[in-house]
């Protein structure tokens, strides 16, 4: 608690150019984060560089909590790739594995995908009557596998109130830090 | 200057980076592993019969299969996932390329697979009638799930089976 108490007087005691000063630091950091992550889906090719695995139907391979890191790449798709799709419908996007391809000769691609774990296709989860998944659906490849680190995102989405706490005790943190 | 939450930040960010640089490590060494995997795959039967759904043609295999994929684990291998797919060519579609059956392996001991007449765990299904009289070739590939690190997928085509389904249904 004194640490509160210290940082209010701290914050009340600044004089406004270093109050504007340490607000112009903390849009900086936000900025840039946002710059990184905007980067990431130039560089990768993909709406969402970084997916946290919220089901189990890839077990063994992902856990709920891991981390998959995405890239689209130009090369045709190809059964066994592990896709993360999006369906209408449905907001939450899946990943799954792909287990057959149909390439026609204009480049267009039917997909059909399963989760390793799940005993039957996905043409249940597509919407009604798609028998299959195109190229416009996919929002990428997994290609790099971090296992745990994305518990914090779960956590924190179950309880908003937590993330709420870090975020402002971050923001407070760099407000009353002294270079 | 160095509050008790300071220390306690510094300590939990140097042990965030020692623990991804271990990770970097550990997923980068292994660029130096080879593996010699051997792979011999068989058909003891193939009959192929008429459907009416979401194609028109289906295919149902008996396969056999001698992989020793031991050696393509490493330290830094959670799981590989096998699996067996049926290509083939056809006028629709300039490649087709089916799942016919899959295997996961969790470790090192259980690497040597050696089975014979396996049914197909998924249907071979062209999306028209292009199977009867075709030649489709048997591809074994493994999916590397790696403990930290790069997801990657191996088709090993220095051994397939080819061969050409009958002309008529059965």
């Amino acid at each position: 608690m004194e640490m509160f108490t210290d940082m209010y007087y701290q914050l009340k005691e600044m004089r406004p150019r270093t109050l504007a000063h340490q607000v112009l630091n903390l849009c900086m950091i936000v900025c840039s984060a946002l710059m990184i992550w905007k980067s990431l889906m130039v560089l990768t090719e993909s709406e969402s560089p970084v997916v946290v695995v919220l089901s189990g139907s890839m077990e063994p391979a992902f856990h709920r909590g891991d981390i998959l890191f995405l890239h689209m790449g130009y090369s045709p798709f190809r059964a066994g790739d592990i896709v993360v799709f999006k369906v209408a419908d449905r907001d939450i996007p899946i990943v799954h594995r792909v287990i057959k391809v149909h390439e026609k000769p204009s480049g267009v691609v039917d997909i059909l995908t399963k989760g390793d774990n799940n005993s039957v296709d996905d043409r249940g989860l597509y919407a009604a009557g798609q028998s299959w998944i195109n190229k416009e659906h996919i929002i990428g490849r997994a290609r790099g596998y971090l296992p745990y680190i994305g518990m914090v995102t779960i956590i924190m989405n179950d309880y908003p109130l937590l993330k709420y706490c870090l975020v402002g005790l971050m923001g407070l943190f760099v407000l009353t830090s002294k270079e | 200057m160095h509050t008790f939450w300071q220390r306690v930040n510094a300590i939990f960010f140097y042990a965030l980076s020692v623990l991804g640089f271990l990770a970097l490590l550990c997923a980068g060494t292994t660029y130096f592993h080879t593996a010699h995997p051997d792979v011999q795959l068989g058909l003891d039967r193939a009959s192929l019969r008429k459907i009416m759904g979401a194609g028109h043609e289906q295919a149902t295999l008996r396969l056999s299969i001698d992989a020793d994929l031991s050696t393509v684990f490493n330290w830094n291998v959670k799981q590989l996932f096998v699996f067996i797919t049926a290509e083939y060519v056809t006028k629709q579609n300039k490649l087709n390329q089916v799942v016919v059956w899959d295997h996961i392996v969790t470790g090192k001991e259980y690497a040597r697979i050696h089975s014979s007449s396996i049914v197909n765990k998924y249907s071979l299904t062209d999306q028209g009638y292009g199977l009867r009289g075709n030649d489709i070739t048997l591809v074994l590939h493994w999916n590397t799930i790696p403990i930290t690190g790069l997801l990657t997928t191996t088709g090993f085509r220095q051994s397939v089976h080819t061969f050409t389904l009958e002309d008529q249904y059965s």
